[in-house]
C-alpha cells in the first residue's frame, strides 16, 4: 500500500507528454529551419547577382555603348544584316570639319567566353587604330537602328547568372 | 553518529538556463534572418526599378531617334529581340491629362514583365515632349496600374523638334 503511494507521486513526464512535446518542437524547428534555409538561399542568390561579373559587365557595356553612340555623327550608321555588328562615325577632334573616325561594336568568340569588342579606326584611308574589350560573358548580342538612334540587346551569361541588357542612344553630332 | 549526505553539485545547466539560451539564440537568428530578408527584398525592388528605368530609357531614346515619332511602334522594331506585346491603354500606366497616347506595351525582360505607356504633347511651337511611363508587375500588390506610387513606377521625358 505504501509502495503504491510512492509510485503515484513520482515526478516526470509520461511518454504521451514527451511524444507531444517532441512532435510540437519538431514542427517548430523544421518550420524555422525551412525559413532559414530559404532566407539563406535568397541571400546567396542576391549576393552573387549583385557582385557577379555579369553585373559589372552589364554596367560597362551599357555605359560604353551610350557614350560612343551619343558621340557619333548623324551622317551615317552601318549595320550588319543580321545585327551582329554596328558601325558609327565620329569626329576625332571638336574642330574637325569631316567625320574621320569610326567605331565598330562586334562580338568575338574568345577562349573562355564570348566578348563584346569595340574597334576604333580612321575612315580615310581605312585603318584600325585600337581594339578594346568591352565585356566578357556574352551569350548573344544584336544591334538595331531606328533613324538617328542605335539599340543594343545584349544577353550576358556566366553559367549561373543570366542578364539581358537593353540600351539605346541617339547620335548627337 | 548520524551523517547527512550532502548532494553533489550537479554538473551542466538547469532547464531555465537552457530555455533562456534558446530564447536568446532564437531572437538573434530570427533578427539576422529578418534583416537578410529585407535586404534581399530591397535589392530585388532596386533591381526591378533599375531595369524599369532601362526599359524606359530604351523606349524613350528609340522613339526620339525614330524617323517619324507618330508611327513609332516598339513591338515591330524590337519585337524580334525582346518579348513586346501591344496592350490596351487600361492595362498599363495612365496617360496624363492633356497628353496624347501613342500606345501601351508589355515588355518582358529576364522573366519580369514591365508595362509601358508612351505619350506625347506639343509643349511649344515646334517642340514636342515624348514621355514614357513604366511600371512592373512584381510588388504591384493589386494596385491599379494608373495609380502606382513613384517607388513602383518610372517616368522619363525627352524633347524633339517637329519643324
Amino acid at each position: 500500500m505504501n509502495m503504491k503511494k510512492k509510485n503515484a507521486k513520482r515526478k516526470g513526464f509520461t511518454i504521451v507528454e514527451l511524444m507531444i512535446a517532441t512532435g510540437l518542437s519538431s514542427a517548430v524547428i523544421i518550420g524555422i529551419g525551412m525559413l532559414l534555409v530559404d532566407s539563406h538561399r535568397s541571400w546567396n542568390r542576391m549576393y552573387s547577382r549583385t557582385y557577379s561579373g555579369i553585373s559589372s559587365d552589364s554596367h560597362v557595356a551599357r555605359r560604353r555603348f551610350d557614350s560612343v553612340v551619343r558621340n557619333a555623327s548623324t551622317q551615317g550608321i552601318l549595320l550588319a544584316d543580321d545585327g551582329s555588328w554596328v558601325e558609327v562615325y565620329y569626329y576625332s577632334d571638336p574642330n574637325a570639319t569631316v567625320v574621320d573616325r569610326y567605331a565598330r561594336f562586334f562580338t568575338y568568340s574568345g577562349l573562355d567566353s564570348n566578348q563584346l569588342l569595340i574597334e576604333h579606326g580612321a575612315v580615310q584611308p581605312r585603318q584600325t587604330l585600337t581594339t578594346e574589350t568591352v565585356c566578357d560573358n556574352v551569350a548573344s548580342c544584336v544591334f538595331k537602328s531606328a533613324g538617328n538612334s542605335a539599340q543594343m540587346v545584349l544577353i550576358l551569361s556566366d553559367g549561373s547568372e543570366t542578364a539581358t541588357i537593353v540600351a539605346s542612344a541617339v547620335m548627337h553630332n | 553518529m548520524k551523517t547527512t549526505k550532502r548532494s553533489k553539485p550537479s554538473a551542466g545547466f538547469t532547464f531555465t538556463e537552457v530555455m533562456g539560451a534558446i530564447a536568446v539564440l532564437t531572437v538573434a537568428v530570427l533578427g539576422t534572418s529578418a534583416y537578410r530578408y529585407h535586404a534581399t527584398v530591397d535589392v530585388r525592388k532596386a533591381d526591378l526599378k533599375t531595369s524599369g528605368a532601362r526599359v524606359g530609357c530604351l523606349l524613350c531614346e528609340t522613339w526620339r531617334g525614330a524617323p517619324d515619332p507618330n508611327t513609332f511602334n516598339p513591338a515591330s522594331h524590337l519585337g524580334t529581340e525582346l518579348t513586346i506585346l501591344t496592350l490596351t491603354s487600361y492595362e498599363g500606366p495612365g496617360t496624363p491629362t492633356g497628353h496624347n497616347e501613342l500606345g501601351t506595351y508589355g515588355i518582358t525582360v529576364d522573366g519580369e514583365e514591365y508595362r509601358a505607356t508612351l505619350f506625347w504633347k506639343d509643349v511649344a511651337p515646334g517642340l514636342r515632349a515624348l514621355s514614357v511611363a513604366v511600371v512592373w508587375e512584381w510588388d504591384r500588390q493589386n494596385q491599379s496600374f494608373s495609380n502606382l506610387p513613384p517607388s513602383k513606377s518610372f517616368r522619363l521625358t525627352t524633347y524633339v523638334t517637329t519643324d
